[in-house]
């Protein structure tokens, strides 16, 4: 019994590198289509990740992400013929933290719905900006972006992020996150300076949201501001993570994958449907499982 | 040494007059009681105090440094820690971490001339926690619950320990227990202003008591003297005396 579950933990824990190891490699065996999605795949457990790290952690639901993708979107669209991919999302991720800093500083002050309801104001915001410029000033309709194949980069990136925040969540930033989620009073009462930690976190998360939309944008080859801005990617990370469950960083990798998964096979199988049948499974989810699938399956096994 | 002073402390909430004009100080050593009906105001001092809402005007001192209008997580680096009425823990954490992130947030330096043991391990024996180490806080019953509340308090290593209404509730013997801690901390070197609904049971352990009523203070001086004072004995309608 001991045993089983001794090599249970470690091949638990040897998971993460087994994976990488695969997908490093998979590109030599797998289809072209199986690849995709597994790019998709990835580049919805970063957001996720990203968004749990932040989001999850504070319970300040943020339903903005897709303003920070979709910045990360075009600045590989404006940049990417000049500058060299690496630098491209250096850029974006600079530029994502700087952005998510300022807004952070501003939607910060509120709570709640409120802040939900601001966050997600600002993508639409950016979307509709962006379109009028782009009708108005350069008449144009999108931007072309040099087509590569994004598998490594979003591989890596996403890799990245959740070496990060497994990192992060264990410095004084995480721990002050975590205190604010459980009790902001108590956080600021006991030292912490939730304002400044409040507005960090946010920034470091949507700096990895900008920095997965740039490494994203040269799959599309042409992008509009309606697809770097879609409000899915807004939508999904909290879904996602929701379902998953917010206790651990694993809740918002199993529920990317699973939602992700889902939403491939019914949006194939079911086009017009799908969004209401995965509205439908989320609600008996959320209602059944409010700690989120991963939150009964690992107090059984910890 | 007055340790904390405050000056004419005002509180508006809209047309509510909370505080009026309160004059207080606390001595280092002291224990001071802050009594009064409910609604009088004793809460909202503390969150006048603690920097949790500024006061509408007044200004607080403390070691003679103007603290009035910092935000709550300087003032508990300086050395001025606090409970809650309604206890507020870090309902996921464990006992152990609760305690243990305080102390990683609230003490950057050592404010200590105390003689308490800051080790987190002797503060969980010192409140009858050491075996509800692992358990979560929101599982945690009643009385447990507020003794993590000083626990945790006591963690940010304050030079001053504000408590409201720790006993409310509680059974003569906890009551007791937590008399106790609160005598030994004071003997330890820290500084205590601790509100109490109920009269009876902070005039034991006071060395002075200030009162409040309808946001002004009414009485202020040593206990005995204090419970017989007449605007003292009105303002209660003889409900503390009731009461046990
Ligand atoms: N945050 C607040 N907003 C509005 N009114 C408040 C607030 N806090 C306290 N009050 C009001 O101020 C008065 C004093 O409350 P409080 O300080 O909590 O009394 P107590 O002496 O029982 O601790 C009460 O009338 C209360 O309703
Ligand atoms: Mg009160």
């Amino acid at each position: 019994m001991n045993l089983t579950n001794m090599k249970f933990s470690t091949l638990l824990k040897l998971s993460p590198i087994i994976i990488f190891i695969v997908l490093t490699f998979a590109p030599l065996f797998a289809k072209t289509y199986h690849l995709a999605l597994v790019t998709s795949v990835l580049c919805w457990i970063g957001l996720a990740v990203s968004w749990h790290f932040f989001s999850g952690t504070t319970k300040y639901i943020s339903l903005g992400s897709a303003a920070f993708f979709g910045v990360g979107v075009y600045i590989t669209a404006i940049f990417g013929k000049s500058l060299p991919f690496p630098v491209v999302l250096l850029l974006a991720a600079a530029i994502n933290f700087l952005f998510a800093l300022c807004v952070g500083l501003v939607t910060l002050r509120l709570k709640g719905i409120y802040f939900a309801i601001l966050t997600f104001g600002l993508a639409e915001l950016l979307n509709n900006a962006i379109l009028f410029w782009e009708m108005q000033v350069t008449g144009t309709r999108g931007r072309f972006v040099t087509p590569i194949d994004v598998y490594y980069p979003i591989l890596i990136i996403t890799f990245i992020i959740i070496l990060a925040v497994i990192i992060l969540r264990r410095t004084k930033l995480g721990l002050g996150l975590r205190m604010i989620g459980e009790s902001e009073d108590a956080a600021v009462h006991f030292g912490v300076n939730t304002t400044l930690y409040k507005v960090l976190g946010f920034a470091v998360s949507s700096m990895f949201m900008g920095l997965l939309g740039a490494a994203f944008s040269p799959r599309w080859g042409y992008i509009d501001s309606g697809m770097a801005f879609n409000p899915l990617y807004s939508f999904m990370p909290a879904i996602m993570t929701l379902f998953g469950g917010t206790g651990r960083i694993i809740g918002p990798v199993v529920g990317a994958i699973v939602i992700s998964l889902l939403e491939e096979y019914l949006l194939t199988t079911f086009k017009d449907y799908f969004m209401i049948i995965l509205g439908g499974i989320m609600i008996i989810v959320i209602l059944t499982l409010p700690e989120g699938m991963t939150g009964k399956l690992l107090k059984k096994n910890t | 040494m007055k340790l904390l002073e405050g000056k004419e402390i005002t509180k508006h909430f809209g047309g509510l007059v909370a505080l009026q004009n309160v004059d207080f100080d606390v001595h280092e050593g002291e224990i001071v009681g802050l009594i009064g009906p409910n609604g009088a105001g004793k809460t909202t001092l503390f969150n006048v105090i603690t920097g949790t809402f500024p006061s509408t005007s007044g200004t607080i001192k403390f070691e003679e440094k103007n603290i009035t209008g910092l935000k709550p997580y300087k003032i508990c680096k300086l050395g001025i820690a606090r409970t809650f009425q309604i206890p507020k823990p870090f309902p996921n954490m464990s006992v152990y971490e609760n305690i243990l992130a305080v102390s990683i947030f609230g003490c950057d330096k050592d404010k200590g001339t105390s003689n308490v043991k800051w080790d987190i391990n002797q503060i969980l024996e010192k409140f009858g926690l050491a075996d509800k180490r692992e358990t979560q806080a929101s599982n945690l019953a009643v009385f447990e619950l507020r003794m993590l509340e000083i626990a945790r308090a006591l963690a940010t290593k304050p030079r001053l320990l504000l408590l409201d209404e720790v006993m409310a509730g509680l059974n003569p013997k906890e009551t007791a227990q937590i008399t106790d801690i609160t005598r030994g901390l004071r003997d330890d070197g820290i500084t205590i202003l601790m509100i109490e609904h109920n009269m009876r049971a902070t005039m034991g352990v006071s060395d002075r008591v200030i009162v409040l009523d309808q946001g002004m203070k009414i009485a202020d001086g040593n206990p005995e003297k204090v419970c017989k004072d007449p605007q003292v004995v009105e303002a209660y309608l003889g409900e503390a005396y009731v009461e046990d």
